[in-house]
């Protein structure tokens, strides 16, 4: 999922700080630019569970709001709305951590179209591997080849370094490539 | 020139690359095919990655945001950074609004002490008959009853340069009513009143003046048309069972503005004329967010658990029963979602997982209507066409308190044996809750009836147990208070508890564990506490899980800053982890629960952590510690070996 285009008219329009703009109204504009990417972030950082990814993008912009006084100080904002959005859904995870509970069986049924089922696999196999990724590596992988961020962005949303983000993206890829080939 | 390796690694994050190294490595794809072929395997994994199905959210998340929000800018006191900005500016307004303010008020006390109001132009016409758009035709709610209340106009607060506040020139509350009904986990709260406008028109709401409340208007938002009127808006406030909110912010928008529209917001208090006193904040969402995780955590717990005790040992007492459609599959523990209602009637909804694919699991949700004696039926999905029953998707606490549902393991939540109740012989059924006290769930069946029994209680250990069981009734009111009591030390047990029920039969295990071999792919340092583990011990129970008990000392060490860090210990078999590289790829893990935080205050620890046994049953020989510093760090892993008593 990529971010509009008008992404980047929403970065120079907040950077302006004359005249005073309506922060709490600039908040609804980010949430109406970014919710949807926001929320498929979420989805997956919190293991597809859709309701908690709804609760989460809630949480993330209300958390922008109480913290819009920034918002003219904010360079790019879209980072900053992931980077709320990464701290809850690790928040989340962390919490989650606390009871883990069995995988879901792996056992393949072999009926039904053979490329449809292959299809499905493939990709049930791809969100399975991005599931046991940590939220470590996946956030950074999820944030570059779906959600589109640059790398000084997902810098930004992570907290993290340019550097760091290329040694996460690295562990990531090998470790979804090791997984997904295991299940081969 | 990049060396092979070097390139093989900046793959990853080609698209990230400035021009000059991208360069460099094109250079080098073109004559390596490895690298090539990894490239493109890179490339056909962010293109499977983006090509994922992705949900869209729901159509109501916008709303529920921006009711969030104005609940948010309702309760901000004046002072907030942003409002500081345009404060200067708001004075001049406010001191022309404080004049019409004590006028109106001057008015509003003469006429509430019967004075005449010679020249007051806001008619009262009786009965009240609303005017307004959106609650134009308020449903009768039964129950509805008057409370007492005080509302002055002098005591709004308005928002600096957010409205036209001559505009609204008088504002008079006649009635609150409230409904609580005991099958709704909703207080309905209703407010009329009448209104004067001279220019412009305005939306009404009504939010409760605290956080830990979650409201909502049933029938949209109340809009003042220019002129003269009268007025009605509801609002349904959850979590508010146990206490009702004390005031209210009874909200005023400017419709010109279609967002940020706060106009201004005056205090509606309920049950005495005293200035309103803030709620205490439970919301473990918004409460002490700027300190450390951990401790806020269990601190928001044990508060969360003292503030329910009451209600918990209530809810035992009143012995919440209902009745299955007998052909609902019991295979599997149900995690229920939220349930609300009495004995009477009511509305139980759980959240269950169905196979969508031989991989994939869809989650459902199933609720349950039941009215005494007899089941209401079923419906699988999230209509609630109840009439007595409203849904409570909204409703924060069961979200929040979210359980994960697991695959079923035979027998693992069922308890040997049966237990007999009031005659019936059924299942008893326990389930995991994350920070709110485990459910104990029975069910029997009567086969005349062809009826499925079930009962819920909260538990979280045998003394509730037996209470409900040995005094079913539950009136003996020591066994109540003994209840509360153990409501309210469930919250010790971050560090020291483990349930009785999981320990019997623990068998100690000598082990050998050595702290210097603890590994941390990120970090060379070593982790940042002390550590000496001094007791390892094991049983399994009937139903094939190991259980082990991890005990052990630690004194943590403060960083550069002079910080102590948030630290999570957790245990994991080593057969279940994944050596990739000679880094130890996430679990695949057949744990159920690990974890124990550990708190600076205290030096030690005591954790339970539940796993499957390896595929052959045998007890494993090597057990991986985790120190997790930061949830976004891999933090350390310690090898604990088991010494084989064989």
């Amino acid at each position: 999922m990529t971010e509009s285009p008008t992404d980047m008219g929403l970065n120079a329009s907040i950077a302006v700080t004359s005249p005073p703009m309506d922060l709490s109204q600039e908040v609804v504009r980010l949430f109406d630019a970014h919710h949807r990417a926001i929320f498929g972030y979420l989805y997956r950082m919190v293991g597809e569970d859709r309701e908690l990814a709804e609760e989460l993008t809630q949480e993330t912009f209300l958390k922008a709001f109480e913290a819009r006084h920034q918002l003219p100080e904010i360079a790019n904002p879209r980072a900053w709305l992931y980077r709320i959005a990464t701290n809850l859904a690790f928040n989340a995870h962390k919490r989650r951590r606390r009871f883990r509970w069995l995988p879901w069986s792996r056992e393949v049924e072999t009926h039904g179209p053979q490329g449809a089922l292959q299809a499905a696999e493939t990709r049930v196999d791809l969100e399975r591997a991005l599931g046991e990724l940590p939220p470590s590596l996946r956030a950074p992988l999820l944030l570059s080849a779906v959600q589109g961020l640059s790398g000084r962005e997902i810098a930004q949303a992570l907290g993290i370094s340019e550097g760091a983000v290329r040694t996460r993206l690295y562990r990531a890829r090998e470790q979804l490539r090791a997984y997904l080939q295991d299940e081969v | 020139m990049f060396r092979h390796e070097r390139i093989r690694r900046a793959l990853a994050f080609y698209n990230h690359l400035p021009p000059e190294e991208r360069a460099a490595v094109d250079a080098h794809v073109q004559r390596c095919q490895e690298c090539a072929q990894r490239l493109r395997a890179y490339r056909a994994m962010d293109e499977a990655l983006a090509a994922l199905p992705m949900p869209a959210p729901s159509p109501g998340l916008r709303a529920r945001f921006l009711s969030q929000m104005r609940g948010l800018e309702a309760i901000e006191p004046a002072s907030s950074p942003a409002s500081r900005l345009t404060l200067a500016r708001g004075l001049v307004l406010a001191g022309l609004a404080v004049v019409l303010i004590l006028f109106w008020g001057v008015m509003h006390w003469m006429s509430s002490n019967g004075f005449s109001r010679p020249g007051m132009t806001i008619s009262s016409p009786s009965p009240l008959t609303p005017t307004m758009m959106g609650a134009s035709t308020p449903a009768e709610q039964a129950g509805l009853q008057e409370v007492p209340f005080h509302f002055d106009m002098a005591q709004c607060h308005y928002f600096p340069n957010a409205w036209n506040q001559d505009g609204l020139v008088a504002l008079r509350v006649d009635r609150v009513l409230l409904s609580v009904q005991d099958w709704d986990a909703h207080q309905r709260w209703r407010v009329e009143g009448h209104y004067r406008s001279a220019a412009g028109d305005f939306y009404l709401s009504i939010f409760p003046k605290a956080k830990d409340y979650f409201t909502y208007t049933t029938q949209g938002d109340s809009v003042l048309r220019e002129g003269e009127g009268n007025f009605v808006v509801e609002g349904h406030v959850s979590e508010g069972t146990i206490d009702l909110p004390r005031s209210f912010d009874l909200v005023i928008f400017d419709q010109t503005s279609a967002v940020s529209s706060m106009g201004a917001s005056c205090t509606i208090q309920i049950g005495s004329s005293q200035p309103p006193t803030p709620t205490p904040t439970l919301n473990p969402n918004t409460a002490s967010r700027s300190t450390g995780w951990q401790r806020d955590y269990w601190k928001q717990e044990r508060e969360r658990a003292l503030h329910y005790a009451p209600a918990v040992a209530e809810w035992i007492a009143q012995r919440t029963w209902f009745t299955l459609p007998a052909s609902i599959p019991w295979d599997y523990h149900q995690p229920m979602n939220n349930a609300i209602g009495s004995m009477e009637m009511g509305q139980v909804q759980f959240t269950y997982l169905a196979p969508k694919t031989p991989f994939d699991y869809a989650q459902r949700r199933l609720s349950f209507y039941w009215r005494r004696g007899e089941p209401e039926g079923w419906d699988d999905t999230t209509v609630f066409p109840h009439k007595f029953v409203r849904p409570s998707i909204d409703y924060t606490l069961p979200i929040q308190e979210r359980m994960q549902a697991g695959r079923d393991l035979p027998g693992r939540f069922v308890w040997s044996g049966t237990r007999e109740i009031d005659g019936w012989t059924g299942k008893l059924w326990r389930r995991k809750l994350l920070g709110r006290p485990d459910e104990y769930w029975l069910l029997w069946h009567d086969a005349d009836a062809n009826l499925t029994y079930v009962m819920i209680l909260n538990a979280r250990d045998d003394s509730i147990l037996d209470t409900l069981l040995q005094d079913f009734h539950a009136q003996n009111p020591d066994r109540v208070s003994a209840v509360q009591q153990a409501v309210m030390s469930w919250t010790d047990f971050s560090l020291t508890w483990v349930p009785p029920w999981l320990t019997e039969d623990l068998r100690d295990v000598p082990f050998t564990f050595d702290p210097g071999a603890c590994f941390n792919p990120d970090d060379d340092a070593p982790p940042p506490l002390e550590l000496n583990l001094t007791r390892l011990a094991v049983n399994r129970a009937e139903d094939g899980v190991l259980r082990w008990v991890l005990e052990g000392e630690y004194a943590m060490t403060a960083d550069a800053s002079g910080a102590t860090p948030q630290i999570l210990l957790g245990l994991y078999p080593a057969h279940d982890a994944m050596l990739n590289g000679g880094v130890l790829a996430p679990f695949r893990t057949s744990v159920m629960r690990t974890g124990v935080s550990l708190l600076p205050e205290y030096r030690r620890f005591a954790m339970l952590t539940e796993m499957q046994p390896p595929a052959d049953g045998s007890l494993p020989q090597e057990l991986i510690l985790t120190i997790q510093v930061s949830p976004q760090a891999p933090g350390w892993q310690c090898p604990v070996r088991v010494i084989s008593d064989q």
